[in-house]
């Protein structure tokens, strides 16, 4: 027997480097195989253990949460409820995962019931001792944006502070949780940072940002008129979707001077918003636009706009628009205009070989009225 | 190793400059794989971790949300095609159409989405932008509740044109194509666009998204209940090659923003770019591929400073051949398109004027995803030449196959515990073992075929110049014994003209 | 036989089921959930329901397809959509295709109640 080892030992060490070389990675790969099936086995059972922890949790807090947002629980019941929490919740071991648990489950709740259920879901939050955990990861840790997202779904306003130190962090993702926190629980006050955000800011964070912003329903906004001059176009585009969405009538000169703006976005989304506020007035600046611009998107959003805001001199381009313009968008974009405006009539009064094929059919298209 | 026994003849040489260039290559595809398969880890825990607090309902309910149009092809899918739709409408978005387009089936698809979902027939005006054959008829539904269902009938054309049948009848921004047999996760609208709406300084053109395996999964009212391992050998090979290609390579890549391939089943593109570059192109059967390349081409062209996003969350799931037969028409008809659609950018090879994609990715495409199953299928020819010649020496040749099969195996491994620590589909301990085997038994039988069905499709190409779709015999989504209905098994007739079958498109090796 | 109406709750999601059937089960009421249309459905077949509360994202039925199944069958118990989605679009579409009363979510648990009340004493009329 050892023969054999004396024997295979010399071998090897008499093999050329190279050899030696590969079968040295062939065994050490081998065993790197087997350390993973076994490191992978065992993180399962450990998962599975978490799991089974995680519906155990939830199982026996969900009533007692459940009773504290739907009853009208006095400060005693409230303190006892808290307390039967904190027997399920709290262990030598797992604390700090049981209440992230817990943290995800008073989240969900929150994101789904209003009204006197937020303030219940808060105080419990308050009580037991989640946000203080949030507020440490915030100043301590390195999970900045969970934390600010949680205190914000929470409106935990006293943390306001705190987290406005974050709304110019290095880290972008760090720097839009933080804006968009400190709107939801600072309110338009709080929107001063976009006066000179000199970043572009994503379409993510414009749809969060205006989320949050209808729910100042249709106060006005003083600061609008700032960003709609600012030479950050993602704000001007903000600015537009605010004056759009909340029904801001008091910048409408300088959404006169924007329907020229050289960036085509800003252009589109100008046009969009005098029509959904009904600008009538600045129909002669539509047609010039019109007139100059060489983007097709831009014509269709002009089209579009004379659906709501035209009369009778708009019936009359539209439908001359129909009869002569070769491009499909254009002429299906004023047809439906015209569908809008009420006039039917003028859309069946063709006559024969006025319209072309393509017209026709498109004409045809927007009579019909189940597509 | 070589025995010179004169000096330098000429054949020696050759020898070894031939078993220089194979060890080389090989280990620098070894450690090309490490690399990639480095960077997709950690891109894909940042992708999680930043997916755990995103709240998708901000899109959900913004009436900013942008629009989006499923392109649904489908031909002779009247087994499941109820069903697939359905599943498609209820998907989470605000708003979004799904547009059925019936390539001239055969079978009674259209009649029975027409009874199912009250369909009549409107008289839409079809804008042919992209020429695609003749569209016979448009349906909506009469029902309110699927009001943004359309369906179009037209005369048979190949998938690339029904695709763009569904473009021209489009109404959104962005379009999602998949393929009708597949399932989607609910959420994966909303998944998928949240690139586009994050990317602030360039203009993203398109994203994929990771596809799995359907096989042996339970399905329930068109969503995936529980996710199991594949029954057949042959299609856990699959699983773990799917899971290395795109868990590994494609978020790798996509990180990179390299991506050369975005699936047929899962992809959004931006509709204006799409029609701007022409399209699906009709010749090729590797559209899907042939689609992203020729529009990161036309974006460069113009100057646009774009980007092809990726997300690395398995959104789709679709079944695999379980035959050999089917797999190899599969695999032969991938290696035929990936020729076509290198073949017809040819000008990107290491051309620097397109940026990585010129320079890394197409050059890396070619040598080590197209040419290494034929430097393979060489090496073994040589090799077994050689050893039967008494030129070369085994023993250092069976060690050099002994490491090729630890880092294979060892590389499976380690793919399997990456899908662990992030997804971690596979709850079952017993089928996380069965994968474990197929990975040993993998290198061993699996990836022969592959080479082999390589080869034929190269030869197919070049020299039978076959360009046209086979026939698939599919197998249906196989439902739970609890009592669920079945789905019939739909065998394809085999025909010899081309595209008349819409089937999975290439998701790459 | 007891006085109580009988609800039934329809949501794919298990907290807001359990939730709403604990705070109207607390009201007073006798509550029956559904995890997603079919079952609703087969729920409402073999037994009477005088409200139902519907989801309206759910996997293969929508809560859309609900309601329109639920009126041509000429079930005379009025339904309450509850969603998260909260366009113009999806509430016309609701009204437009049977619903009775339409509730965005989070809601108040509170004015579910106050309309729930309203719907039945409507509906007994």
């Amino acid at each position: 027997m050892s023969r054999f080892f004396t024997e295979t030992y010399y071998f090897l060490v008499a093999l050329e480097p190279r050899y030696k070389i590969v079968l040295f990675l062939v065994i050490s790969l081998l065993i790197l195989a087997a350390a993973m099936i076994v490191i992978v086995l065992r993180e399962r059972s450990r998962k599975n253990s978490v799991e089974n922890r995680e519906r155990r949790i939830s199982r026996n807090v969900e009533p007692i949460i459940q009773e504290i947002v739907f009853s009208e629980y006095d400060g005693g019941e409230f303190k006892d409820a808290i307390k039967k929490i904190n027997r399920i919740v709290d262990s030598a071991l797992y604390r700090k995962s049981n209440m992230a648990i817990l943290n995800e489950l008073i989240l969900y709740y929150h994101r789904n019931l209003g009204g006197e259920a937020f303030n219940r879901l808060e105080m419990l939050y308050r009580e037991i001792g989640l946000k203080q955990i949030a507020l440490d990861n915030l100043r301590i840790g390195e999970w900045h944006i969970k934390a600010i997202n949680d205190l914000s779904t929470m409106r935990m306003g006293e943390s306001l502070f705190d987290i406005l130190q974050y709304t110019d962090y290095e880290n972008q993702n760090v720097r839009y949780e933080a804006q968009y926190a400190a709107v939801k629980l600072g309110g338009k006050k709080a929107m001063g940072f976009l006066d000179d955000l000199d970043t572009p800011m994503s379409e993510w964070q414009q749809i969060r940002l205006l989320d949050q912003s209808l729910k100042f329903e249709y106060e006005l906004i003083d600061r609008m008129g700032k960003w709609l001059r600012s030479d950050n176009n993602s704000v001007v585009v903000f600015g537009l979707m605010i004056m759009r969405n909340l029904n801001q009538y008091h910048e409408k000169g300088e959404l006169r001077k924007l329907l020229y703006h050289k960036d085509e976005k800003v252009q589109e989304k100008a046009i969009d918003t005098a029509r959904e506020l009904a600008y009538a007035e600045c129909l002669e600046n539509l047609y010039e636009v019109y007139e100059l611009t060489k983007k097709i998107r831009i014509k269709k959003q002009i089209l579009c706009a004379m659906g709501d805001l035209g009369g009778s001199k708009e019936v009359g381009f539209l439908r001359e628009t129909i009869a002569r313009e070769k491009e499909y968008d254009l002429v299906f974009e004023a047809a439906q205009s015209l569908k809008r405006l009420g006039r039917r009539d003028v859309l069946v009064s063709y006559k024969e070989q006025e319209l072309s094929e393509k017209g026709e059919s498109i004409v045809k298209h927007i009579l019909d009225d189940r597509i | 190793m070589i025995e010179f026994d004169n000096q330098n003849s000429f054949i020696d040489v050759l020898i070894y400059v031939f078993f220089f260039v194979t060890y080389g290559y090989t280990v620098f595809v070894m450690v090309s794989y490490l690399v990639l398969g480095i960077l997709s880890v950690v891109q894909a825990r940042k992708y999680l971790r930043r997916n755990s607090y995103t709240d998708y309902l901000n899109i959900l309910q913004s009436p900013e949300a942008p629009t989006v149009s499923i392109l649904a092809p489908a031909y002779n899918e009247e087994a499941s095609i109820i069903e697939n739709v359905r599943s498609l409408l209820s998907i989470r978005y605000p708003n979004f159409e799904v547009i059925v387009v019936n390539d001239g089936s055969r079978d009674r698809s259209l009649i029975k989405l027409i009874e199912e979902y009250h369909l009549e027939r409107v008289d839409f005006a079809v804008n042919y932008t992209l020429a695609t054959k003749n569209v016979k008829a448009v349906y909506k539904s009469k029902n309110p509740a699927y009001n943004n269902l359309v369906v179009v009938d037209k005369e048979n054309g190949g998938k690339s044109d029904a695709l763009n049948a569904a473009i021209n009848v489009s109404t959104g921004e962005y379009t999602l194509n998949i393929d009708v047999d597949c399932i989607l996760e609910e959420d994966c609208l909303l998944k998928l666009m949240k690139p586009f709406l994050e990317e602030t300084e360039k203009n993203m053109i398109a994203t994929g998204g990771v596809v799995r395996i359907a096989n042996n999964c339970k399905i329930d009212k068109g969503r995936i209940t529980e996710i199991n391992v594949p029954n057949k050998l042959l299609s856990q090979f699959q699983t773990l090659e799917y899971l290395r290609s795109f868990l590994l390579g494609r978020v790798a890549w996509g990180s990179l923003d390299g991506l050369l391939l975005i699936s047929g089943a899962l992809g959004v593109f931006q509709k204006e770019l799409v029609i701007a570059c022409g399209g699906y192109d009709d010749d090729t059967i590797g559209e899907d591929m042939e689609l992203t390349v020729r529009m990161r081409r036309y974006a460069r062209e113009k100057d646009i400073d774009y980007v092809v996003g990726f997300v690395p969350d398995p959104l789709c799931w679709t079944e695999v051949p379980e035959s050999w037969a089917v797999l190899r028409r599969q695999r032969n008809r991938w290696t035929r398109g990936a020729l076509e659609t290198l073949v017809a950018h040819k000008r990107l090879f290491l051309n620097p004027y397109y940026g990585k994609i010129g320079m890394i990715s197409y050059p890396y495409w070619l040598l080590f995803e197209w040419l290494a199953p034929l430097i393979e299928a060489f090496g073994i020819l040589l090799l077994v030449l050689f050893s039967l010649l008494g030129v070369i020496n085994i023993s250092f040749l069976y060690l050099f196959i002994a490491l090729i099969y630890g880092y294979t195996v060892s590389f499976t491994i380690a793919t399997l515990y990456i899908e662990e620590i992030t997804f971690f589909h596979y709850k079952k301990r017993r089928q996380l073992l069965r994968l474990v085997l197929a990975g040993l038994l993998e290198p061993l039988i699996f990836h022969p075929f592959l080479v082999y069905c390589s080869v034929t499709g190269n030869w197919d190409y070049f020299f039978e110049g076959k360009k046209a779709w086979g026939s698939m015999k599919r197998v249906g989504f196989k439902k739970p014994s609890n009592g669920s209905k079945g789905r019939k098994i739909t065998i394809s007739k085999p025909s010899p003209s081309s595209k008349n079958q819409v089937r999975s498109s290439p998701a790459g090796a | 036989m007891s006085d109580r109406a009988k609800i039934l709750i329809v949501d794919d999601e298990p907290l807001i089921r359990d939730a709403l059937a604990f705070k109207l089960t607390k009201d007073g009421y006798d509550v029956d959930t559904a995890e997603d249309g079919e079952k609703a459905i087969q729920k409402i077949e073999s037994d009477e329901y005088q409200i139902i509360i519907s989801d309206i994202m759910m996997p293969f039925i929508s809560g859309f397809e609900l309601v329109k199944i639920l009126k041509e069958r000429g079930t005379d118990a009025p339904v309450l959509m509850l969603t998260s989605l909260n366009s113009e679009t999806a509430v016309l579409k609701a009204f437009d295709l049977g619903a009775d009363d339409f509730m965005t979510k989070p809601f108040s648990p509170n004015e579910l109640s106050v309309r729930i009340k309203k719907l039945l004493k409507n509906a007994k009329k």
